[in-house]
């Protein structure tokens, strides 16, 4: 048997989440930059409650060994693939302190209100999703074979 | 340039494209059997197409602040065109007889099993990598030389598997507690009595990949395995030998020490342990017996002898067996007839024919390969009572 069952079943997996991440991030960036006519308040709550898990995760298990460290939460239901960890942690094993601490303003100023977040922060959204796509991606290149 | 500029160019191209892959399936006349596949095909170019309408007509996306989003949209409605034009449209143009030919045995084994009939998939006999499904485009793949040969035939029910599986997505629900609660287990007695450095890792991954979340593979493909062996009985274990014999993998990766976390299948010898813990539950006693010693002798005369250390806590025989049980009791509570309650009278029946094939492989070997090709021929005649199959 192919991979193709388990793929195709990954794929769209994480094609839901890279659809809600780009959503969360799309709301945030709405405010922050004041586009548009304004954002639903529900959408802008799902996407502060979303976001900050997804960021509090990073913070938790990207200073982690390996999946060992990770609390009992997190691998029962982690926000993100460990690939996607595992990119975003290999992007920054030169600057990991730093990151770290932008992780922890970013969960600060997601908690406040999505008008306190900062140009470093909309970059630090915009590589989450960067990444999660980046993951999508990879498994669509594996599905279809140009890999 | 700016980046959404492009994206505009892109979307321009791509519904294009759209529409030149709408015209070659409207104008492609083929077999009533792919009637729904070809309107589906053609339903998921359209709902891209109005995909792409509304990224154009998107302000928001268009804003330079939004290039990562935009570029991300497109990405996924160009994978989406991908997936019809490289899966659905070529299984569209070439269906031909052989096909045909698959579509006939899986209307004949959702009626001999009672799979229900709503979750048949399209087939194509022309795979290039072996048997393979993607659940949500409705399509199941098979080689075209399997179309004449029995023994593969279990690896089909495999695909069927995970065909139900998307269709009752609820399936092995009650197997996902039991993960919690046996890996917390695992993690209170390394706290305990201690343990290997690593073990604390070996653990969470495991977890992961048993798990039911987008790491968690391992539970599914062995579902699978097991909702085979429901079916067709110890034929699934004698095709799961063939097949690593075959392929010579080695039957015990991946390990705890080398895991790759893109592997998404589980390791041989443990999907060999669930296909034995299902015949258990069917009462199959000394078809586990052969079984074991057949799949004993192949690994002897192997390179891949020994169970590695860390075998066990990736791949733990108490939910090895707790797995069997759940998709046994479900696949009862469906109503699919187990193989055990199959065996009928005629020897043409899909079930009986793969038991049948398989009693002569291992009784009679030398003698096989006429045996199919006698039966083989008769189970198409008897399938396709208005075209007589050629003599060679």
């Amino acid at each position: 048997m192919s991979d193709l069952g388990l793929l195709s079943k990954q794929y769209e997996q994480l094609n839901v989440l890279l659809r809600r991440l780009r959503k969360w991030i799309t709301v945030s960036k709405q405010v922050y930059y004041e586009l548009g006519d304004g954002v639903d308040e529900i959408d802008k709550t799902e996407a502060v409650a979303s976001l900050t898990n997804v960021v509090i995760f990073l913070e938790q298990v990207i200073p982690a060994e390996d999946e060992g460290e990770w609390a009992e939460e997190w691998i029962i239901d982690p926000p993100l693939p460990i690939e996607v960890v595992k990119k975003i942690r290999e992007a920054h094993a030169n600057n990991q302190p730093l990151f770290l601490d932008r992780l922890r303003r970013l969960t600060l100023h997601l908690k406040e209100d999505l008008m306190q977040l900062t140009d470093t922060d909309i970059e630090m959204l915009d590589e989450i999703m960067l990444a999660a796509s980046a993951d999508v991606n990879e498994v669509f290149r594996r599905m279809m074979r140009w890999v | 340039m700016g980046v959404n500029h492009n994206v505009l160019g892109l979307v321009s191209e791509l519904k294009n494209r759209c529409i030149r892959l709408i015209q070659i399936l409207n104008s492609n006349n083929t077999f009533e059997d792919v009637n729904e596949l070809r309107e589906e095909a053609v339903e998921r170019l359209k709902h891209t197409y109005a995909g792409l309408q509304d990224l154009e007509r998107d302000q928001l996306l268009q804003h330079s602040k939004m290039q990562a989003q935009a570029i991300s949209a497109y990405q996924e409605l160009f994978q989406q065109v991908v997936l019809v034009e490289e899966i659905l449209v070529p299984v569209l143009i070439t269906y031909d007889n052989h096909d045909h030919r698959g579509f006939l045995w899986l209307h004949k084994f959702a009626s001999e099993t009672l799979f229900p009939t709503y979750g048949i998939p399209s087939i194509t006999a022309k795979s290039d990598h072996y048997y393979w499904t993607y659940p949500d485009l409705g399509i199941v793949g098979m080689p075209i030389g399997d179309i004449e040969g029995i023994l593969g035939w279990p690896d089909l029910v495999h695909e069927l598997g995970h065909v139900l599986l998307a269709i009752r997505p609820n399936f092995v629900d009650e197997f996902i507690p039991l993960v919690k609660q046996h890996f917390q287990s695992e993690r209170d007695l390394i706290l305990d009595l201690g343990g290997h450095p690593q073990s604390n890792r070996w653990i969470n991954i495991a977890q992961l990949k048993w798990g039911g979340r987008r790491d968690g593979t391992w539970r599914e493909e062995i579902a699978c395995d097991l909702i085979a062996t429901y079916l067709v009985g110890p034929a699934y274990g004698w095709q799961h030998l063939r097949l690593v014999t075959n392929r010579d993998n080695d039957p015990y990766f991946p390990l705890p020490t080398s895991v790759n976390h893109t592997m998404s299948h589980p390791a041989d010898q443990a999907r060999f342990e669930a296909i034995l813990g299902i015949l258990l539950a069917l009462k199959r006693f000394e078809d586990i017996k052969r079984l074991e010693t057949a799949w004993k002798q192949m690994l002897e005369a192997r390179y891949y002898g020994k169970r590695p250390q860390g075998f066990d806590v990736y791949y733990p025989r108490t939910l090895i067996t707790q797995l069997a049980n759940i998709v046994h009791q479900q696949c009862q509570h469906i109503g699919l007839i187990p193989f055990t309650e199959q065996q009928s009278q005629n020897e043409l029946d899909i079930v009986s024919l793969i038991d049948h094939a398989w009693n002569v492989f291992r009784k009679t070997p030398s003698q096989y390969g006429q045996w199919e090709k006698t039966i083989v021929q008769r189970f198409w005649v008897n399938l396709e009572p208005a075209k007589s199959v050629q003599p060679e």
